[in-house]
């Protein structure tokens, strides 16, 4: 009876540790084993490395890891708890955030209570588990600070996208510390722990190439959320070293390595597909129909504006000729310099944008927002998210809202016994907060978050339009007195 | 070969059953026995046998000792006192098992009859 030297039980001592079986005394369980079956075929004839090649077929690293999994599972009850509760939680996380998503694009009620616990599911429970799991199966326990990082990085950054998603305030704060503590904690420990376990330098430099364009996509990710300069350029970097180079080598590695294709590699192509899905998706471009509406509304509001603008004119002019009181002729004129003020305003506001936007001097600014079939950029959105809403909220819209109500109260001073006009006034010129499902979108943010320049300046016509309607109603209560 | 299925839960009472007649066993041996005294009609796999193994030390039934043989640990089973009742009682119930089974499988009720008619 042949039996196995020390050498030859070291290399399949190695294998078993290098499939990461640490329960209990299974490994030395395993190692017998396959030491029993290798010498049964050592007699029967066969050499070494051929007699283990055979073992190993039947019972490779995939065969040990699954042993290991179901002895801890048969055993420990908070293994299998936690290993039920990750599936459930995963289950249940997963399909309410689907419904919420599909909730919100219908605009069904209910999506943002979907929506908050998916995501409160998922950061609370899934993503704590799987983490724990990943931890404790792990052979090396000194990777803890990998873990920790990652779990922190991700359920900041869940945050982050939960609270953007729901327009609560803060999410900028949190997807910058996700964002920041993901890239330049989580990546680079990773690096490290890759490098410390790649065997060979082609191995190691896949791993450095991989992770470098991580880091340089998920930048280009947060300049674009951000809206800092260079974001395309870091984008197109990060995505072409990610597809064309990184996910080609890296997988004729594994293939040459495994020789199979394993649950790894499928999990991170999965993930660098999602990656670079949701950010095109961000870069999405608006349809061509719906700017050419936008572009016509505008078009006819100004055509409007012009006439509303010359009408009142010359309602002023009758009530400045009929009329010699004092009083209702200086009312009528301050009307005037009222509306002509805010008109201008809003005159600016549309200027500013289209100087943001197109990068354009203040003369070609004139010209395009009379005609907005000029405007180059029409569908983007992030500059006029910046100048309407700011990051903090304090955009030109809330100043904009400001001058409105002002514009309303100067007007129904005038005709403090009229409610007929006040009720019409604010019919005209609505800056009421929405109220949607549970909560309330302010009126800056329905009309002009995440809105196009196109619709952001056919809406700013339309208000003009209100403006000039009031007027108009204004001076002819006057000329009736 | 007997199918999965039909093995699932009568691995445990063949492991009992077969550490009351051996003083003690390692978990390779277990295998081969069964094998054997089955004429190959019944394999035990590994992957099936250590966690029925680690389970019944957990809840006492069996105990190990290590050794060192050939340069390399070998874990040997054998039953506590808990354990020799435990097989007892489970060997029992397999026992019960396979005779309400046979009768199930008698002419007038099994294969045979249905094939006849």
């Amino acid at each position: 009876m042949y039996s196995l030297d020390k050498e030859q039980v070291e290399i399949i001592t190695a294998d078993v540790q290098l499939a990461g079986i640490t329960f209990s005394h299974l490994p030395d369980d395993l190692v017998d084993h396959i030491c029993c079956e290798v010498e049964i075929l050592i007699n029967e004839g066969k050499d070494f490395e051929n007699a283990y090649k055979i073992v190993r077929k039947q019972v490779g690293i995939d065969v040990l890891q699954k042993i290991q999994e179901n002895t801890k599972f048969l055993i420990d009850k908070n293994y299998r708890l936690m290993k039920t509760t990750m599936k459930i939680s995963g289950n249940i996380s997963l399909a309410m955030l689907g419904f919420g998503t599909i909730c919100k694009i219908m605009h069904w009620p209910g999506a943002g209570i979907l929506l908050a616990f998916g995501f409160l599911v998922l950061c609370l429970m899934f993503l704590p588990m799987v983490l724990y799991a990943n931890y404790k199966n792990e052979t090396k326990k000194q990777n803890l600070f990998l873990h920790i990082t990652a779990l922190i990085g991700c359920i900041t950054f869940m945050a982050g996208v939960l609270f953007k998603i729901m327009h609560w305030p803060g999410s900028a704060l949190l997807l910058m510390v996700g964002y920041l503590s993901l890239l330049l904690l989580f990546l680079p420990t990773l690096l490290f722990v890759k490098l410390k376990s790649a065997q060979t330098k082609k191995l190691k430099s896949i791993y450095i190439l991989g992770i470098v364009s991580l880091i340089i996509f998920a930048f280009s990710n947060m300049f674009k959320m951000f809206h800092w300069p260079g974001a395309s350029v870091l984008m197109i970097v990060g995505a072409v070293l990610l597809i064309g180079l990184f996910l080609p080598l890296y997988t004729w590695q594994m293939f040459k390595m495994e020789g199979k294709i394993t649950g790894q590699y499928i999990y991170i192509v999965t993930i660098s597909m999602f990656l670079i899905l949701f950010t095109s998706l961000l870069a999405i471009n608006v349809s061509k129909n719906i700017v050419v509406g936008f572009v016509n509304q505008a078009n006819n509001t100004e055509v409007i504006n012009n006439y509303l603008e010359k009408k009142n004119v010359k309602l002023l002019s009758e009530i400045e000729n009929k009329r010699d009181t004092l009083e209702l002729k200086s009312k009528a004129i301050s009307i005037k310099k009222n509306s002509d003020e805010l008109c201008d305003y809003i005159n600016n506001v549309q200027m500013e944008l289209v100087v943001s936007v197109d990068n354009l001097d203040k003369a070609n600014a004139k010209r395009v927002i009379a005609d907005p079939m000029c405007i180059m950029a029409k569908d983007n959105w992030d500059k006029v998210n910046m100048l309407m809403i700011g990051l903090d909220g304090n955009g030109k819209a809330k100043e904009l809202k400001q001058k409105l109500i002002q514009y309303k109260s100067n007007l129904t001073s005038n005709f403090k016994e009229n409610t007929e006009f006040s009720k019409y006034l604010d019919n005209l010129i609505n800056v009421t907060d929405k109220q949607n499902g549970q909560f309330t979108v302010s009126w800056e943010e329905s009309h002009f978050y995440l809105c196009s320049i196109i619709r952001a300046i056919s809406t700013l016509k339309e208000l003009q339009s209100g403006v000039r309607m009031a007027e108009s109603a204004a001076l002819v209560n006057l000329n009736n007195l | 070969m007997a199918s999965n299925d039909l093995l699932k839960g009568t691995l445990k009472p063949i492991i009992l059953k077969l550490l009351t007649e051996n003083k003690r066993m390692y978990g390779y041996e277990i295998t081969q026995s069964v094998k054997e005294l089955s004429k190959g009609k019944i394999e035990l796999t590994f992957g099936a046998l250590y966690p029925i193994l680690h389970k019944l030390e957990q809840d006492g039934a069996v105990i190990t000792e290590s050794e060192i043989i050939n340069n390399r640990n070998r874990i040997y089973y054998s039953l506590t006192e808990t354990g020799k009742n435990t097989a007892k009682e489970k060997i029992a119930e397999l026992e019960e098992f396979v005779n309400t089974l046979r009768i199930l499988l008698k002419p007038n009720y099994g294969l045979e009859y249905v094939l006849a008619r």
